[in-house]
């Protein structure tokens, strides 16, 4: 584990790089909440040595001028240029984690990106393609807080080669009323202090367990694509769901087929083929905890 | 009256048991076809003819009369036109 003491140095002079599954970042900002909290996410990550080619050097930084000390500003910076808005300070590292997803799935292109949480068992992951409202990241943190290991909550990255999902370990995006959620159903949950006012409300990063960070290299075969869905009062149940159809809505979640066409219809069918494919209704936690549980069971 | 047919290059056709799935690499464009359209795609692909769908169809859907599978015949083929699978030509012989 690298001491807080050398990650604040390098984060702050030439950038920390780390290794995230299949990626490598270079991340660089002397904002101190951000340093802080990147510290406390990625100190158990693997670190790499400079001389080691990184994909994507990113940086938060403070804008100059009167929004530096007036309604403060942070940008996020990949390879020199800002892609977004500036948005305020407090903001600052769930930005940092934005900016590290949009990087994957803008260039990412070696790999098929899902929009998916992804979570696994053995070797057995199972892909939870939904859009944002569905409820995947608290069902994400509510498995992994249950003995799955987190491979993301936000970006399937599948291989072009074998059809195999590698991980990525990052927080969990917990969003709204999902934070007071798991915070009472987990109260061992490491979660980062809220942020409010964001553009997708208040949102808490829950912190991935050393376990995953651990295995972090390990890719897993995709077992079964589920489409969780959250609402009110109903009994959480598994149905079958059309093939085609799964793998038309698979790829509709997916940020760059349409980049690498034929190869990624090729791989998102083997997956399709070879996977069981569900809806997954749910209101309790506790029931699709024992859900999903069954599912490793599946030849 | 008869039916000149031609595929669009570059198809990848996936057959699941409950639907079928195409790429069309000239558009970049995928589609969900339903089963029997996507078998006629797929004897077509394999250059079938008309003729030649229409008796294999009478074999594989013996519950089926000959006008229901010419009826499904020519609504899979205006589907399949629609997408820009193929393209069908109509041509009056003299």
């Amino acid at each position: 584990m690298i001491s807080k003491e050398v990650f604040n140095k390098r984060i702050k002079t030439d950038g920390v790089n780390i290794e995230l599954g299949p990626f490598s970042f270079n991340i660089k900002t002397t904002i101190p909440n951000a340093i802080e909290e990147a510290y406390i996410n990625y100190k158990d990550h693997e670190f790499l040595d400079a001389n080691k080619f990184i994909d994507f050097h990113i940086s938060l930084e403070r804008p100059k001028g009167i929004r530096r000390w007036i309604k403060p500003n942070v940008e996020f910076y990949f390879d020199g240029h800002s892609p977004f808005k500036p948005l305020p300070l407090p903001q600052a590292y769930p930005m940092l984690e934005w900016g590290m997803n949009w990087c994957i799935a803008n260039y990412g292109h070696y790999f098929l990106i899902i929009h998916a949480a992804v979570v696994a068992k053995g070797n057995k992951a199972i892909l939870l393609p939904a859009p944002q409202g569905s409820g995947k990241s608290t069902l994400c943190a509510a498995l992994v807080n249950s003995g799955w290991r987190l491979f993301s909550d936000e970006l399937a990255i599948i291989s072009l080669k074998d059809a195999s999902v590698f991980p990525c370990v990052r927080p969990v995006s917990l969003k709204n009323e999902s934070i007071n959620i798991i915070k009472s159903r987990f109260p061992d949950a490491r979660l980062m202090p809220s942020v409010h006012d964001t553009t997708k409300g208040t949102v808490s990063l829950m912190m991935p367990g050393l376990e995953s960070v651990k295995q972090g290299n390990c890719p897993a075969k995709i077992s079964a694509i589920v489409f969780p869905k959250y609402q009110l009062e109903v009994n959480g149940k598994f149905e079958v769901k059309d093939k085609s159809q799964t793998f038309i809505e698979l790829i509709q979640n997916s940020f760059n087929y349409h980049v690498i066409s034929n190869q990624s219809f090729n791989i998102a069918g083997d997956i399709v083929e070879s996977a069981y494919c569900y809806e997954y209704i749910y209101s309790d936690l506790t029931k699709a905890i024992l859900d999903f549980d069954s599912l490793v069971d599946l030849d | 009256m008869m039916e000149n047919i031609t595929i669009a290059g570059n198809l990848f056709i996936r057959c699941f048991s409950d639907g079928v799935v195409v790429f069309n690499g000239a558009t970049g464009d995928t589609h969900k076809l339903d089963v029997l359209t996507g078998k006629i795609l797929y004897y077509l692909e394999s250059s079938m003819s008309i003729d030649n769908i229409k008796s294999t169809l009478e074999i594989e859907m013996p519950e089926q009369s000959i006008v229901d599978i010419d009826e499904y015949i020519g609504k899979s083929l205006n589907m399949l036109h629609e997408y820009s699978l193929v393209v069908v030509d109509e041509r009056r012989v003299e």
